[in-house]
C-alpha cells in the first residue's frame, strides 16, 4: 500500500496535466484568430453588397461559435479582436480605427457587448453541463462502489475491490488503509478518514491532483469513504449474525441429539430394571451373592434412569420446549411429598421443616417444582457428611414465596456459587466420583426461571450451603372463599 | 377363573418382562404390539384388565382407551414414561384406572394391577357398604370414620373427599375427578379447595401430617389413598 513512485515523477505528472490545459487553450486562441480572419474576409468580400448590420452578424457568429467550445479567455479574445477587425475593415472609413460617425460607434459598442454577453452566457451553460456530467459520474461511481462492496464476503475482498475503485476514480496512487493508525503526512496527498459513528476504521489517501481531476472539491472522496464505512459495518453485522445463527443451530442440534439419545436409552433401561426386579422378587432360590448382583442391576439402572431424566429435563428446559402445566399448589404439600419419597435415603438425617400452614399457594407446574426439590435435597444428601441435619424453611414475602434448603456441609466457595448453575459444571469439591453430572442445579435454575422466579446460593456463617429460591405468589389461601360444606355426591 | 390381562406395549423386551412378571403371578397374558392388534383382540374378547402403553407405533394409547371405554368398564392401567404427566392425567380423566411410570419395579406394577382389579370390584359393590383400608374403617351409612378403632370427627366435605379416595384405594385419583365428585362439575379448576381440605384431612388422619403415609401426593396428577397391600 505504500507509494512506490518517486516524488520527482509526481511533479512531472502535475506539470503534464497543467501543460495539457495550457496547450488546449493555445489552440483555442489560434482557432479564435482564424475564425476572425475568416469572418473578416467574408464580411470584407460581401461589404459592397451588404449593410453594416449584416457584417456585424457575421462577426458575432464567429465569436459565438468559439465561445461554445472554449473558455472565457479565448472567447473574450475572439470577441475583442473580432470587434477590432470589424471596426478596421468594415466601419467606414475602411482601413482605419477612427469612427467619425457616432452611429457607427454605437454599432461597434453594441457588437462588442453582445459578443461578450453571449460568451459569458455560453460559459455558464458549459460550466453547468460539466457540473452535471461530473455529478452524474460521481453518482454512477458511488453506485458502482456500493453495489460492488455489498457483494463482498470478507474484509480482504472488500479491501481489494474498494482499492480498485479508488484507483479508477482518483488515480493509481490512491491507497486504502483499513487499520487504525495515523496516515503518513505528505503535502501532495489528501487524506480522508473512514469513520463509523466517530469510531475510526481506516483512511483513504489520494493525490491532490486525483481530487482536483474530479473537479468536485473532494465530494466524491468523502462519499467514497462513507460507502466503504457502510460496507464494513454491514460486513461486521453480517458476521455477527452468522456467528449467532451458527451458535444457535449448534445448540439446537445438541439439545435435539441429547433429547433423542436420552429418550431412546430410557426404553431399554426400563426393561432392564423391571426384569432385574422380577428376578429379585421371584420365588426362585437365590444365594446372597446372586441377590446382591440383582440388587446392583436394579439400583444402578434406577440411578442411570435418574441421570438420563436429568439430562432430558435440562435439554428440554433449556431449549424452551417445556409448556408449564400450572396449578395452584401448596408448597408444603410438595415438600412433604418429596420427603416421603426420599425417606429411605433420608433415614439417617434429621430434616427440620418449617413451612407455615398459611403460606400463600403458588401457581406452578408441580412436576417441575417436585424435580427442583428432589435435586436440591439430593445435592444436600450427596455433598454433606452423612448424619448431618438438613433444614427446609418457607416464608412469604410481599409478592413471592421463598423456600430455603440449608445444609451443614463444606459449603460452596463464593467464587463458584454462580458457576455451579452452568450445564455440566461441577464444583471443586464435587470432582470425585460421587455420581453427580453437573446438571442438578442447571435444572433447578431452569425450573425457577421458567416460573419467573429467582434462585441463589448463599454461604452460612457456621459452614454449609443455603439454596434459596423464590416463586411469584398467586392468590392468598382461599379457605374463606371455598364453597360451604355440601352433601356428598359420590 | 384365572384373570386374563391384555398387555398393549410396542417394545418386545418390555412385553417379555411384563409377561414373565404376570405369568409368575398366575395371570393369563394376552399381548398386542400395535393399536390395531389391541383393538382386534378386544373386539374378540374383553380381558379382566388391560396394561396400556400410551406410545404405540400406529397411534396413541388414548385412542385404544376410548374404544375400550365405549363397551367396557374393564380396569386399565396406563404404562407411561416420565415427563408424560399431562398424558397420564388425560388418560385418567378419560377413564383409565391408574398408571405406572417407566421404569418400574415388578412389585409396583403388580400392586397397581391388583389395586385396579380390586377397586373395579369396589365400584361394583353397593355405595353404602363398609370399607376397610389399612387402619381406616369407613361407614358410609353413618358417615363415620374410625382410625385404628377410634372415631375421627370429619366435616361433610372431608368425609366426601375421603370416601371418593377410599372407593379407589391404592389408585391415584386426579384433581379433576376429586373436585367433580366432591364439589361438583363447575369446580374442576379450583385445585386450591382440594389443597386446603387435603391438609385438614391429613391433620386429622395422619400420625405426622408432615410425613403423610395414607394420603399421598402425586405431583401434577392427584392424590392416592395408600392401600396396605399396594
Amino acid at each position: 500500500m505504500s507509494n512506490a513512485r518517486p516524488p520527482g515523477e509526481r511533479v512531472t505528472s502535475r506539470l503534464r496535466a497543467a501543460k495539457a490545459g495550457a496547450s488546449a487553450e493555445r489552440v483555442g486562441f489560434v482557432w479564435g484568430a482564424l475564425t476572425n480572419v475568416v469572418t473578416t474576409t467574408i464580411a470584407f468580400w460581401v461589404a459592397p453588397h451588404a449593410q453594416l448590420a449584416h457584417m456585424m452578424i457575421i462577426h458575432l457568429l464567429g465569436a459565438v461559435l468559439i465561445s461554445t467550445r472554449y473558455g472565457m479567455a479565448v472567447s473574450t479574445f475572439t470577441a475583442v479582436t473580432g470587434a477590432l477587425a470589424f471596426d478596421y475593415f468594415c466601419i467606414p472609413p475602411v482601413f482605419a480605427f477612427a469612427m467619425p460617425d457616432p452611429r457607427n460607434v454605437l454599432s461597434f459598442a453594441g457588437m462588442l457587448l453582445v459578443a461578450l454577453l453571449v460568451c459569458w452566457l455560453n460559459q455558464g451553460v458549459r460550466q453547468q453541463r460539466a457540473a452535471a456530467r461530473a455529478s452524474e459520474e460521481r453518482t454512477q461511481a458511488l453506485c458502482q462502489l456500493s453495489l460492488d462492496l455489498s457483494q463482498v464476503a470478507s474484509a480482504e475482498e472488500l479491501f481489494v475491490r474498494a482499492q480498485c475503485h479508488l484507483r479508477e476514480l482518483f488515480g493509481d496512487q490512491a491507497e486504502l488503509c483499513l487499520t487504525k493508525g495515523e496516515p503518513p503526512i505528505d503535502p501532495d496527498f489528501t487524506t480522508q478518514a473512514i469513520v463509523d459513528h466517530g469510531h475510526p476504521l481506516g483512511y483513504i489517501r489520494v493525490t491532490k491532483d486525483g481530487v482536483a481531476k474530479r473537479g468536485d472539491r473532494g465530494l466524491l472522496l468523502v462519499a467514497s469513504a462513507d460507502r466503504i464505512a457502510d460496507a464494513l459495518k454491514l460486513l461486521q453485522l453480517g458476521d455477527a449474525a452468522r456467528r449467532a445463527e451458527v451458535a444457535t443451530e449448534v445448540e439446537r442440534n445438541r439439545n435435539a441429539l441429547l433429547s433423542a439419545v436420552s429418550h431412546d436409552m430410557k426404553t431399554p433401561l426400563a426393561s432392564i430394571m423391571t426384569a432385574g426386579s422380577s428376578l429379585l422378587s421371584s420365588t426362585w432360590q437365590k444365594d446372597a451373592p446372586t441377590r446382591e448382583l440383582l440388587e446392583t442391576i436394579v439400583q444402578e439402572s434406577e440411578r442411570m434412569n435418574g441421570l438420563i431424566t436429568n439430562l432430558l429435563s435440562a435439554t428440554r428446559l433449556e431449549s424452551g420446549g417445556v409448556v408449564l402445566n400450572k396449578e395452584l399448589e401448596a408448597l408444603d404439600d410438595l415438600v412433604f411429598g418429596v420427603l416421603s419419597r426420599l425417606s429411605g435415603r433420608l433415614s439417617d438425617r434429621e430434616v427440620d421443616v418449617d413451612i407455615p400452614a398459611d403460606l400463600p399457594m403458588v401457581s406452578v407446574d408441580a412436576v417441575l417444582i417436585d424435580q427442583l426439590l428432589v435435586n436440591l435435597l439430593e445435592n444436600a444428601l450427596r455433598y454433606t457428611p452423612s448424619g448431618s441435619a438438613i433444614e427446609i424453611r418457607g416464608f412469604a414475602e410481599t409478592d413471592a414465596v421463598t423456600v430455603e434448603v440449608c445444609d451443614h456441609g463444606p459449603g460452596i466457595p463464593a467464587a463458584e456459587r454462580g458457576r455451579v448453575f452452568e450445564k455440566f459444571y461441577r464444583g471443586q469439591a464435587a470432582k470425585h466420583n460421587d455420581g453427580g453430572t453437573g446438571l442438578g442445579l442447571t435444572i433447578c435454575r431452569a425450573v425457577v426461571q421458567a416460573h419467573d422466579g429467582k434462585i441463589v446460593i448463599h454461604g452460612r456463617s457456621g459452614g454449609g450451603t443455603k439454596v434459596r429460591f423464590s416463586l411469584p405468589s398467586g392468590a392468598p389461601a382461599p379457605l374463606a372463599a371455598a364453597p360451604s360444606e355440601r352433601r356428598p355426591t359420590a | 377363573m384365572i384373570p386374563a390381562i391384555l398387555v398393549i406395549e410396542d417394545e418386545l423386551p418390555m412385553r417379555r418382562v411384563i409377561r414373565s412378571a404376570l405369568g409368575g403371578q398366575g395371570y393369563h397374558v394376552w399381548e398386542a404390539g400395535t393399536k390395531r392388534d389391541a383393538i382386534s383382540t378386544i373386539n374378540k374378547s374383553v380381558p379382566q384388565a388391560i396394561l396400556l402403553d400410551l406410545g404405540l407405533p400406529d397411534g396413541s394409547g388414548l385412542e385404544v382407551l376410548k374404544v375400550v371405554r365405549e363397551r367396557s368398564e374393564v380396569p386399565i392401567v396406563i404404562i407411561s414414561a416420565r415427563g408424560e404427566e399431562r398424558d397420564q392425567v388425560l388418560a385418567l380423566d378419560s377413564g383409565a384406572n391408574d398408571y405406572v411410570t417407566k421404569p418400574f419395579r415388578e412389585a409396583e406394577l403388580l400392586a397397581r394391577l391388583r389395586a385396579a382389579l380390586r377397586s373395579a370390584a369396589a365400584y361394583a359393590a353397593p355405595l353404602d357398604e363398609r370399607m376397610e383400608i389399612g387402619p381406616l374403617r369407613i361407614h358410609p351409612h353413618e358417615r363415620s370414620v374410625y382410625l385404628s378403632g377410634k372415631e375421627v370427627p370429619l366435616t361433610p366435605t372431608e368425609f366426601s373427599l375421603l370416601q371418593v379416595m377410599a372407593r379407589q384405594a391404592g389408585r391415584v385419583v386426579t384433581h379433576r375427578h376429586l373436585l367433580r365428585e366432591v364439589w361438583g362439575g363447575s369446580y374442576v379448576q379450583d385445585t386450591q379447595y382440594l389443597r386446603v381440605y387435603m391438609r385438614q384431612l391429613r391433620r386429622k388422619l395422619e400420625q405426622d401430617p408432615n410425613s403423610p403415609q395414607l394420603l399421598i401426593t402425586t405431583p401434577g396428577v392427584g392424590y392416592r389413598l395408600r392401600a396396605p397391600d399396594a
